[in-house]
């Protein structure tokens, strides 16, 4: 088992209880309305891409004074291994809920999401940009590969109920239909070039203790299948894996929201506690060993006229091979999902709107407090560690048909995150969008991390 | 008036967000350019190694051949845009002896050469000799025509009884350029 996380906080939808799509991040969130269904394949779109280290700026700037080239190189040596490049990508493409006589609100869907990331293997580039000459001595640490990905399909169906006019509970079953999955995030080792210690040419070349690995699954079968020739087999046959057909998991989100007071509100929620089973179309490819290369160690060997001479390099060759074996293997692994827990604290305050009287507890249909000032924390589940998140956030309800929320982020990418999400309901039609690093959208190659989210859906109240 | 305000700044963010001051095309520009330093030929030689040479009167001889096989290989041709051999004899033969390193094509054709004397030990101590051997240019081109190498040394004696040993250690250095990524 091993973790495997790299999906983005979603700071400007966590709360938001206008939009339905808050309750995949807290299946225990106030559910305003009655019913609703999302518009299919538009109900959510969210794209998320980031580098913590580097921003495009940072490589491809117009610039007088320096090249592409030694800014690269500067940016090799100011990053380290635990900076790193995420891609995310979300599609729902079914989302429905309702409420039932016995006041639960229900809710299911199904929603396809990419995920992938990349630590940045400091070493393994400085070795690959300069090569060894100017690092004698120096060990390259294997365990800097570190990168994994994700395609699947995620069908969900959930609970919500208020328990108590001040508790509210939520779950929600999540069944994993892995696409393909590609991970290599354990690996071990070091190799260094160094001068030879009374050894017998002038350097040892030192492969110590290597252990790399890189699992698949979903991918062989696209590669070495001969039935799968262009495009449209390749659609049909992941099409096939996202309909239930490839490997499968299974997980759990958990929440919950508690009204304390007048004003405040606290919330927190558990996403993702779960895994899925690579079992089929599995193909694992790992090299292990040590070796010194020492270079080609000539004998001159007695040779008669015409007869070939000392196959050295063959032998080398094979003598690698054997000391270091890269083997094809088929064995089933698991993956535990990236766990994700979310927290918030709201202050409400501010007037109603509508036309209701105030009743402080049941905001939900009296719309107390238009305003609310809070802070929410993020932590999820990364190969390397857990990562955090600390957002500040400003909530309006502007007219009844529109709210907005601000959000500032400190987190692994950039410490000004500032975030925006409009919300629209109306009538029944409910639209929102957001994005996050406003700060930066003068100039996004500026932006360590760019995110966008939008969805439109039909509510009834 | 004000939240109105608010959102249309909201969607005017979004609508004017671009990227600048950044130019794209310097991709092409991107050049990797590794220094790569490897262990090459080693060997121990005691006078039971030579021969007589027929093609040289007054000298015995040792010859071996290896292949190098990714010298010749496109990745090479294409990016190794230098190269330096080095090499480090320990002599205690009493006679002076000669390198010869002759690369070879596939075909046996040979396209590039390195020759250099190896000092003698007047004293049976051992005497280094160190030698480094460039190759730019269009020696380069002629270089990584080939995927093998020839070793001679020559040692000016016919004296087979000779009191002695000869060490070689050596390594290159790939200058290498991914000019076409």
């Amino acid at each position: 088992m091993g973790f495997l996380g790299f999906a983005q906080n979603k700071q400007l939808l966590y709360g938001v209880s206008e939009v339905p799509q808050s309750l995949l991040l807290n299946p225990g969130g106030i559910v305003q309305y009655d019913k609703h269904f999302g518009i299919p394949f538009f109900s959510h779109l969210h794209i998320n891409g980031g580098s913590s280290g580097v921003t495009v700026y940072d490589i491809f700037q117009t610039s007088n004074t320096s090249d592409i080239n030694s800014r690269i190189t500067n940016a090799i040596f100011s990053m380290n291994n635990s900076d790193f490049f995420t891609v995310t990508q979300q599609m729902e493409i079914i989302n429905f809920g309702w409420r039932n006589k016995s006041d639960y609100y229900f809710s299911g869907g199904v929603y396809q999401e990419l995920d992938m990331i990349t630590y940045f293997p400091k070493d393994l580039a400085i070795l690959g940009w300069e090569g060894n000459r100017d690092y004698i001595g120096y060990e390259f640490d294997l365990s800097d590969l570190n990168t994994s990905g994700d395609l699947l399909t995620v069908y969900h169906f959930g609970a919500n109920k208020k328990i108590t006019d001040k508790l509210t509970l939520g779950a929600r079953f999540k069944i994993y239909s892995s696409i393909f999955n590609f991970r290599s995030t354990t690996n071990k080792g070091t190799f260094v070039t160094r001068e030879s210690d009374g050894g017998p040419n002038i350097y040892d070349h030192l492969l110590q203790g290597a252990d790399v690995q890189v699992q698949t699954s979903g991918i062989a079968s696209l590669i070495d299948n001969d039935n799968i020739n262009g495009a449209g087999d390749v659609v049909s046959h992941v099409m096939g894996r996202a309909l239930l057909g490839g490997n499968l998991g299974v997980g759990i989100d958990i929440g919950a929201t508690y009204e304390i007071n007048r004003n405040f509100t606290a919330s927190a929620s558990i996403l993702d506690l779960g895994a899925i089973f690579h079992t089929n179309d599995v193909e694992n490819y790992r090299a292990r060993g040590s070796y010194n290369l020492t270079g080609i160690n000539l004998i001159f060997p007695p040779l008669e006229d015409g007869e070939p001479s000392f196959p050295y390099y063959q032998n080398l060759e094979d003598e690698v091979k054997e000391q270091v074996p890269i083997d094809t293997l088929y064995n089933k692994y698991s993956v535990l999902r990236p766990l994700k827990m979310n927290g918030s604290l709201t202050y409400h305050f501010g007037e109603g709107y509508g036309k209701n009287e105030c009743d402080c507890l049941n905001r939900e249909t009296t719309n107390f407090g238009n305003q609310g000032l809070g802070i929410q924390l993020y932590s999820i589940f990364r190969p390397k560690q857990p990562q955090f998140a600390a957002t500040l956030f400003y909530y309006r309800r502007f007219t009844e048909f529109l709210s907005g929320k601000i959000t500032y982020t400190v987190d692994s990418f950039v410490s000004d995150n500032m975030g925006l999400m409009a919300v629209g309901d109306f009538g029944k039609f409910n639209v929102y969008l957001g994005v996050d690093n406003l700060l930066r959208y003068g100039n996004l190659a500026k932006a360590n991390h760019v995110s966008l989210q939008l969805g439109f859906n039909i509510k009834y109240q | 008036m004000f939240k109105y305000s608010c959102l249309l700044l909201f969607f005017c963010t979004l609508l004017f967000s671009c990227i600048k001051d950044t130019d794209f095309d310097q991709a092409d520009a991107i050049t990797p350019s590794q220094e790569v330093e490897v262990n090459f030929i080693f060997f121990n030689l005691e006078i039971d190694d030579f021969q007589m040479d027929p093609l040289s009167e007054g000298s015995l001889t040792v010859i071996d051949t290896t292949e190098i096989r990714f010298l010749d290989d496109d990745f090479a041709i294409d990016n190794i845009v230098a190269a330096e051999f080095f090499f480090k004899f320990t002599n205690t033969f009493p006679l002076g002896l000669d390198a010869d390193f002759t690369f070879l094509s596939e075909e046996n054709e040979p396209f590039y050469t390195i020759n250099f004397p190896i000092q003698i030990s007047e004293d049976g101590n051992p005497v280094l000799t160190e030698f480094t051997q460039m190759v730019t240019g269009e020696d380069i081109e002629l270089l990584t025509q080939n995927d093998k190498v020839v070793v001679t040394i020559t040692i000016q004696t016919e004296n087979q009884s000779l009191e002695g040993v000869l060490n070689l250690q050596s390594k290159a250095t790939y200058f290498l350029e991914f000019s076409d990524l």
